[in-house]
């Protein structure tokens, strides 16, 4: 049988034509692998209440705080938000990819512990940073619309826009000069501007000017996160340390109301720094 | 070959044509029961407003059939299970749409808004309720138990309540909104009655409202129980929501005319001047649904305060928190209806503070007596208290007596 030349051609042509479309489903057809995942823990974090380095009395005038008032506590709520777990290298893990708040509340024991959805990382840490209470632009108004967070509302009239709730509220009793007892509200969130006479006064729109008090706590915290693994972090409110250091808070100096009272809220937002200590790490 | 075949046709009609017949003479199948799921006012639009947690039982989904039939039973006075009209009581006998679903201190029958039970040989006047009635708005939203000490809650495991003279039995649980309907067929301060006697009533009502087609279609059947009542019942008690009084309608910022005497008012309200918002300012809900011992006393000896039901010594003297919604138009006030006006609420407030180691320290002028207003302050105060009316609900079509509802004792 005669082939011809130009058949030849044609079934070359062909054959290339098909090899090219092969070489294409080769090279992009084909499904990409699933990623491995990366090797990652978790990490829970414990809320623990003390003064004067022992587990908190409720309902007691057990306690006196550096100016000399006798105290005692009724009940104490607040947020933390933005936690940040920062490696030896560098890098820094923000635990966000859930919920990044946390509300404890001494009235609600199911509050003191937090599983932290987010995958933790392995390696070596060095420390824990979070935002006490909320930043500004995160103090939304109406962003809580259940119990008990949205509780914890301040009021707009006080706060704006930028002042949806309180960082924490502080409930006790304190025996002022003459040995009565009396309520206190320690009371931290976003600070009214007041001129010094006392006014508010507000921009061209009426709005009034706010002042924010949140503060940023890092705190030492080595651990190694191995994969796999789950890791405990107590963080421990010791509650004297919000009447001094490095301001000597004195409730007859204040009295039982500091809401609208910046220059008090200042001072408890440079005490509230040093509040907080990580008591234990462990591996659960 | 020929016939045969036509034998066959004839046979294979004859066999179809019978088919057919007998098709045609079962009873067509039942329509399946899809009762419509409640759909809840979104008064923020796309935004939430009311708390997204409610509490509706997993055995009591709200459906439309479900809150229409407990609208009917909630206004009908037979629910007493008595036929004779002065013995008649309905849940809306003592929580009137007009005054926010509690009683109003005008009450036709109630001196003083005080409820009585109905008579008995033991108390021919009938007995005084222990306290004063909290308004029926809002409650799904309540995770913090029901009634002003708390006593209903989810996980309460208490059966029966003697005092009420409920028996001690699983379905008698103290859990929820479905635990008031019985408790107020049962209590001898309320309808002093049997749910034997409620169920036999209602099965009697076919006409105006027909109650089998409406339990029908609630439930998916005529049958009528006791369990089916307390649920229909709690489902329209849950459906009465609270969302369009001028405040919040301003919060809203679909408003924006508070008077300037109005909005001093929402100053005081929501400042640590009046202080207020700490128990009363949820915008929404107008209470946190927490308790509190307010400074009424200085001696506690109310065996129904929240220390009556947490045996928490720090609980004497403690009551819920009430919503302020409508409050302008639903005296009295207080446990006790001890406040006939929110001026005398005021005034409580502001000078009339009583200390006890019992306290709440969000309290904290009681060492003032009070937050120690103006009268002007107080004034304005009043006038922002007022803008918590809300006229929707007081005439929402959705929440009157059916206009078709006809007991013969009207």
């Amino acid at each position: 049988m005669r082939i011809k030349i130009e058949n030849l051609r044609k079934l070359l042509n062909s054959l290339r034509i098909i090899a090219a479309i092969a070489l294409v489903f080769l090279l992009f057809g084909c499904p990409d692998k699933p990623a491995e995942p990366k090797p990652a823990g978790k990490v829970q974090f414990v809320f623990e209440h003390f003064v004067d380095g022992v587990q908190a009395l409720y309902n007691q005038m057990a306690y006196t705080n550096a100016s000399g008032n006798s105290w005692e506590l009724s009940e104490v709520q607040w947020f933390l938000s933005e936690v940040t777990l920062n490696k030896k290298d560098g890098n820094k893990l923000k635990l966000n990819k859930w919920i990044d708040y946390h509300y404890i509340d001494t009235d609600i024991p199911s509050t003191f512990t937090w599983d932290v959805e987010d995958s933790v990382d392995v390696g070596d840490y060095e420390s824990v940073s979070f935002v006490f209470g909320f930043k500004g632009e995160k103090n939304i108004p109406f962003m809580f619309v259940n119990p008990p967070e949205s509780q914890m509302f301040w009021p707009y009239y006080l706060g704006g826009d930028s002042g949806g709730y309180h960082y924490m509220k502080l409930n006790g009793f304190w025996l002022d000069s003459s040995q009565y007892r009396r309520a206190f509200n320690f009371h931290l969130g976003v600070g009214q501007y007041q001129d010094e006479n006392g006014n508010r006064p507000t921009d061209e729109d009426g709005n009034f000017y706010f002042v924010q008090n949140w503060f940023t706590v890092t705190l030492p915290a080595a651990f190694k996160m191995e994969d796999s693994a789950k890791v405990q972090i107590t963080v421990r409110m010791n509650l004297e340390k919000w009447f001094t250091t490095p301001n000597n808070y004195n409730h007859d100096d204040w009295g039982p109301d500091v809401m609208e009272n910046q220059k008090a809220m200042k001072l408890i937002s440079e005490n509230g720094q040093d509040v907080f200590t990580i008591s234990k790490i462990l591996n659960l | 070959m020929k016939n045969m075949n036509k034998v066959k046709i004839f046979l294979e009609l004859v066999v179809i044509l019978s088919f057919v017949l007998l098709l045609s003479a079962c009873p067509p199948p039942p329509e399946p029961w899809e009762p419509t799921p409640y759909e809840w006012p979104k008064p923020f639009g796309d935004r939430p407003w009311f708390p997204t947690t409610m509490n509706i039982p997993a055995d009591n989904p709200m459906t439309v059939e479900g809150v229409e039939l407990g609208r009917y039973l909630f206004y009908d006075t037979r629910l007493s299970g008595r036929s004779d009209c002065d013995m008649q009581m309905s849940c809306a006998t003592c929580h009137l749409q007009e005054k926010g679903f509690k009683v109003g201190i005008d009450h036709p029958k109630f001196i003083g808004g005080h409820p009585r039970g109905l008579p008995d040989t033991q108390y021919p006047e009938g007995k005084l309720t222990p306290h004063y009635n909290l308004p029926l708005v809002n409650l799904v939203f309540n995770m913090n138990g029901y009634l002003w000490n708390g006593m209903i809650y989810n996980g309460n495991p208490n059966l029966g309540n003697a005092a009420y003279g409920v028996p001690a039995e699983p379905q008698y649980h103290l859990r929820n909104i479905e635990s008031l309907v019985w408790m107020g067929i049962y209590a001898q301060h309320e309808m002093n009655g049997t749910v034997d006697s409620t169920v036999a009533m209602i099965k009697t009502i076919t006409k105006n409202p027909s109650y089998p087609d409406l339990f029908k279609a609630a439930f998916g059947d005529e049958e009528i129980t006791y369990d089916r009542i307390s649920k229909a019942i709690a489902q329209f008690i849950r459906s009465i929501v609270s969302y369009n009084c001028k405040y919040h309608q301003w919060v809203r910022k679909e408003i924006t005319n508070l008077t300037p005497q109005e909005y001093r008012g929402y100053t005081i309200f929501m400042s640590e001047k009046g202080d207020c918002f700490h128990c009363h300012g949820d915008p929404v809900l107008l209470t946190t649904n927490l308790f509190y011992n307010n400074g009424l006393d200085t001696v506690f000896s109310d065996p129904r305060d929240r220390y009556g039901v947490t045996k928490n010594p720090m609980d004497k003297g403690v009551y819920k928190a009430t919503s302020l919604i409508n409050c302008a138009i639903n005296a009295p006030y207080m446990h006790d209806g001890r406040f006939k006006t929110l001026e005398e609420v005021i005034n409580h407030y502001s000078d009339g503070v009583h200390y006890s180691a019992y306290i709440d320290p969000l309290m904290k002028w009681v060492a003032y007596g009070g937050t120690q207003l103006t009268d002007t302050e107080k004034a304005d105060l009043l006038t922002f208290l007022n803008t918590l009316t809300d006229y929707d609900l007081l005439t929402n079509p959705a929440y009157k007596r059916p206009a078709d509802l006809i007991t013969g004792c009207e």
